[in-house]
């Protein structure tokens, strides 16, 4: 049982302090590359991603991405383990990843500039804070090209977050934070020890359906939220690439950390995630590979075909769809970035939780269940709509959740079977939904000069 | 140009907590974990907001509206005890006014993150879970000892 814990600790990241040491670091960054997988020739736009455990995870997706200095084709890194996250915006990768894979790459890799046209107060280099719900990440803002490793997908001279060149905190970063906790990594560019800080990758590829990252900040140096409204740090400018002496500022468009694919040639209006099917209760102990593939009807390879769309909320709350769970209908994501399915325990009788302090965990039949005893996995269901209830589709996806300090191993590094409480008041189907379907996502307003077939923000499935 | 981003055309809903909050006196209440109707009611002031209260059979959960969009909920029980608040926001929530004495037990302990994009902190006195997909955040916390008995916490919503 111990094993078991300590490895769904080790999954989730959930434990401050060096529980595992060095061992459980797992080897990464050593310039990755070629993982293209098999593709038709003259069809260059499928990339090959996998969930293979790497930086002690439980269910993230991987991708290899190449970053070179904008306009340059030798200063450049090919970064792996790269976490696909359809629930934020842009590329961020930590520091240390970078420096460990050339350490010469951030020295010459120039910051985005703020000028005095665009900032009437400060001039200098731009940095981020960015906040998600188990952390922020905080560093400067620098103009890159990006490849997706294996592909002739390019974006170029498009700005990504270095996480952590500023050093460690900021505080009002770290105030704003719901957790406080800096996302960071090891300065050897693996993992931290097991931390709450830990990002669980080399960097993060956010890719939800929309461009930009912070449509306010083109006119407001700290987007005014909320009622009252009040600040919030965003952008601002590091006269002395310390992090000491940062003002928030203003970003243009141009300036902002953005979704790289809207700036493809053409594949740009979207994409495709496919990953295998996990078909043992106990998830799998083995990578678990799948394909990105981009554009959407823009290619031979990506037709939206039969898959039925769900239309996305464009404004109000953008990216949200419907779900209806036992009768409730809630607003609802597919993210990538989650490791579980997230949704209210409102079954009758309540589905058990794994016991303190796991207890936002599901686990059927209870603690003391044995393994793979009936009623440790639960076969369940909810209908999916567009954000609109209003002409939609509908469709009911099935899925499961089982114990998993039960039911899983020591080794299990992908599983479609883990489900959480955390979120109540949504329904996310995160990475466990994704083995063994095909989902599209449509980003929106970007209308590619060929065969475009729809226009974002949708899923598809 | 599309409508995300930190703000875009969301609308204006939601909730940076502390700025405003801070700048009030100090002691005064504020619809906090733990507060009472009166703690409700400056909170709904602050917000500018509108209450709407709904009774259950063993607890009363007031409801903060903004621009029609539910912002906050604050769950009471029958000894006028905020037990339960919970909260949905563009931009990150900061805790500290609404879990308001809990808070530097919170900050003591320390949440779990759980993924990129979930964290929880879960103790016999004091359960915090927070999340967030595209810069939208949300969370609730509850006192369990507080909560009525034969209440469900997945009432808390």
């Amino acid at each position: 049982m111990k094993n078991f814990i300590e490895n769904l600790r080790m999954n989730f990241g959930w434990l401050a302090g060096a529980l595992l040491g060095a061992t459980l670091i797992a080897g990464c960054g050593g310039g990755g590359g070629g993982s293209g997988g098999t593709q038709p020739p003259s069809l260059h736009n499928l990339a090959t991603i996998t969930v293979d455990g790497d930086f002690n995870t439980l269910n993230s997706l991987f991708i290899s991405v190449q970053i070179c200095q904008h306009g340059s084709i030798t200063n450049c890194v090919t970064v792996d383990h790269v976490a696909i996250d359809t629930g934020s915006i842009g590329l961020r990768v930590l520091a240390n990843s970078l420096n460990s894979l050339n350490a010469n790459f951030l020295t010459n890799l120039p910051t985005v500039s703020v000028t005095a046209s665009t900032n009437a107060n400060l001039t200098g280099p731009l940095a981020e804070c960015e906040q998600f719900g188990g952390g922020y990440t905080w560093g400067s803002v620098r103009n890159v090209d990006i490849t997706i490793t294996g592909t002739n997908e390019s974006a170029s001279n498009i700005p990504m977050q270095v996480i952590g060149d500023l050093g460690d905190s900021q505080p009002t970063c770290a105030s704003e934070s719901t957790t406080g906790y800096q996302l960071t990594g090891g300065s050897n560019g693996t993992a931290n020890a097991l931390t709450n800080t830990n990002l669980g990758s080399n960097g993060l590829l956010g890719v939800s359906l929309f461009q930009w990252d912070c449509i306010a900040c083109l006119t407001t140096a700290q987007p005014q939220e909320g009622n009252p409204a009040t600040a919030n740090l965003a952008y601002v400018v590091c006269p002395d690439m310390t992090g000491n002496n940062c003002q928030p500022t203003t970003a243009t468009l141009a300036q902002q950390v953005a979704n790289p694919i809207p700036g493809f040639a053409t594949d740009n209006n979207g994409y495709i995630i496919a990953i295998n099917a996990v078909t043992a209760t106990a998830g799998s102990s083995m990578a678990v590979t799948g394909t990105m593939t981009f554009g959407i009807g823009t290619q031979s390879n990506n037709a939206l075909g039969s898959a039925t769309k769900y239309n996305a909320d464009p404004e109000s709350e953008p990216g949200v769809v419907q779900t209806t769970w036992n009768g409730t209908a809630y607003t609802s994501v597919f993210d990538t970035g989650s490791s579980a399915y997230y949704f209210a325990n409102t079954s009758n009788p309540a589905i058990a939780l794994c016991a303190a302090p796991y207890n936002q965990l599901y686990c059927p039949g209870g603690a003391n269940a044995v393994a793979n005893s009936p009623g440790t996995t639960l076969s369940l269901n909810a209908t999916l709509q567009d954000y609109s209830s209003d002409a939609s589709p509908t469709q009911s996806l099935a899925f499961s959740v089982t114990n998993p300090l039960t039911n899983y191993t020591g080794s299990t590094i992908a599983s479609d079977n883990i489900g959480g409480t955390v979120v109540f008041n949504y329904f996310i189907w995160g990475m466990p939904y994704f083995y063994g379907h095909k989902t599209y996502f449509g980003i929106a307003d970007i209308t590619p000069s060929t065969l475009a077939v729809v226009t974002g923000p949708y899923y598809a499935l | 140009m599309n409508k995300s981003g930190r703000n875009s055309n969301l609308p204006k809903h939601c909730t940076r907590w502390l700025a405003g909050v801070l700048l009030l006196a100090t002691g005064a209440a504020h619809a906090e974990l733990g507060g009472n109707f009166a703690s409700v009611q400056s909170e709904v002031q602050r917000l500018n907001g509108t209450l709407r209260t709904i009774a259950m059979p063993s607890y009363d959960v007031h409801e903060i509206q903004m621009n029609g969009h539910v912002i906050e909920r604050q769950y009471m029980n029958r000894a006028g005890q905020v037990f339960g608040i919970s909260w949905k926001s563009k931009g990150s929530s900061n805790l500290q006014p609404m879990l308001g004495a809990y808070f530097s037990q919170y900050q003591a302990l320390g949440p779990r993150r759980i993924d990129l994009h979930h964290a929880a902190l879960s103790t016999p006195d004091l359960v915090v879970e927070v999340g967030s997909f595209l810069q939208t955040f949300t969370g609730r916390a509850y006192v369990p000892n507080q909560v009525p008995s034969g209440v469900a916490v997945s009432e808390i919503h």
